[in-house]
C-alpha cells in the first residue's frame, strides 16, 4: 500500500506526519530533530506537484509526500476519479494534512526563499511543528482524514 | 487514452472544448446559445464538484474525453496529477491534460463568476454565453492542436510497431 500525505509544498507538515509513521520522529520531538528530517523545507521555489519518498512504515507501506497547493481536497477528488478511470488495482491512501496552520506554513515557505531568512524560516517551521506534533501524531494513530482509494471504498462511494 | 480538459470550474471553457472535440458542437461556425446550454455540464457544476472528472464521451480515435474543474491551480494541476500517477505506478502517458484557461476571455470569467459563484444564473449565463461565442474560434484552434498531437502520437506508435 502507498500512503501519500498532501500539504502545500509537500515538505512541511506532510514530512512530519510521514516521518512519524516511518518511526523517524516521535510525538515529543525537538525542533532540531524536526529541522533535520530528510526533505523538511526542501523546496527552492513555490512550485506545487513535487513529491518525496520518506520511507516505509513498520507494516511495509510506502510513505510519500506531495505538494498539492492549497487544493488538497480537490486533488483527492481528481485522484479518486483518475484511479477509477484507469482501473488501478493497488491500494493508495491520501492523507490531507494541508489544513494544519496552513497560513503560517505558507508564510514560512515564502520566507525560506529569501537568503538571509532561510535558516530562521526553517527553525520557525520546526518550532511550530513541535507544538503540532502531539495532535498530528494522535490524528495519524486514529487515521483521521485518511482517504483510501481502493476498489472497496469506491463501491461504497457509488 | 484519456483526455482531460480542465478549467477553473469545469463548467464553460473545458465543456465547450470537449464538445468541439467530440463534434457535438460545430468546428466551423459559432454555435447558438441553445446548443451551448444543451451541453452536458455546461454552466452546471458547483464548488463541491471541483476536482471531479466528468465523462463527456469517446472521440473518433477511441479516446475518452473528460472535463474537470481545478480552481486556481493553473498548470500546477497537471504537475500534481502527474506526480500522483508516478507515485501510484501508473503510466502517465495514458493521460493528456489540456488547460483551457489561456483561451478564456474576460466575459467568460465575469459571467462564470456571476453564475456559479454568486448564484446570479440569469445574468451570468447571458454574459458567459456571449463570452463563449466570442472565444469560440480559439477553442476550435485549441482542439485542432490537440487532435494534431493525437495523430502525431498515433503515427509514432505505428512506426514503433512496424520497426
Amino acid at each position: 500500500m502507498k500512503i501519500i500525505f498532501l500539504d502545500q509544498l509537500g515538505c512541511y507538515v506532510s514530512v512530519a506526519a510521514a516521518s512519524y509513521l516511518a518511526g523517524k520522529i516521535y510525538r515529543n520531538a525537538k525542533a532540531a530533530e524536526v529541522a533535520c528530517l530528510p526533505f523538511f523545507a526542501a523546496h527552492r521555489d513555490l512550485k506545487v506537484g513535487r513529491f518525496y519518498y520518506i520511507g516505509q512504515d513498520p507494516k511495509g507501506n510506502e510513505l510519500y509526500t506531495l505538494g498539492a497547493g492549497g487544493q488538497a481536497r480537490l486533488i483527492i477528488l481528481s485522484a479518486r476519479d483518475l484511479i477509477k478511470i484507469l482501473e488501478n488495482k493497488d491500494i493508495i491512501v491520501l492523507v490531507d494534512v494541508s489544513q494544519e496552520r496552513s497560513l503560517f506554513f505558507k508564510v514560512v515557505a515564502l520566507l525560506k526563499l529569501f537568503w538571509p531568512l532561510e535558516k530562521a524560516a526553517v527553525y520557525l517551521a520546526a518550532l511550530a511543528l513541535v507544538r503540532l506534533m502531539p495532535g498530528l501524531a494522535a490524528k495519524m494513530d486514529l487515521k483521521m482524514n485518511w482517504e483510501p482509494l481502493d476498489a472497496h471504498s469506491m463501491i461504497k462511494d457509488n | 487514452m484519456k483526455i482531460i480538459y480542465n478549467c477553473f470550474g469545469g463548467s464553460h471553457s473545458s465543456v465547450t472544448a470537449a464538445a468541439i472535440h467530440l463534434r457535438i458542437l460545430p468546428g466551423d461556425k459559432t454555435p447558438r446559445d441553445s446548443e451551448l446550454l444543451s451541453l452536458p455540464y455546461f454552466d452546471a457544476q458547483v464548488a463541491p464538484d471541483h476536482g471531479r472528472l466528468r465523462f463527456v464521451g469517446i472521440d473518433e480515435f477511441g479516446n475518452e474525453i473528460y472535463v474537470a474543474g481545478k480552481r486556481n491551480l493553473g498548470t500546477g494541476y497537471e504537475m500534481i496529477m502527474r506526480s500522483f500517477l508516478r507515485i501510484a505506478g501508473i503510466n502517465d502517458q495514458e493521460v493528456i491534460f489540456i488547460d483551457t484557461m489561456p483561451y478564456v476571455n474576460a466575459w467568460m470569467v465575469i459571467g462564470g463568476f456571476l453564475s456559479r459563484q454568486c448564484g446570479l444564473n440569469k445574468v451570468g449565463r447571458k454574459i458567459v454565453l456571449y463570452g463563449t461565442r466570442r472565444a469560440y474560434y480559439r477553442f476550435i484552434i485549441l482542439v485542432g492542436r490537440v487532435k494534431q498531437r493525437l495523430l502525431k502520437e498515433a503515427g509514432r506508435l505505428c512506426e514503433n510497431n512496424i520497426s
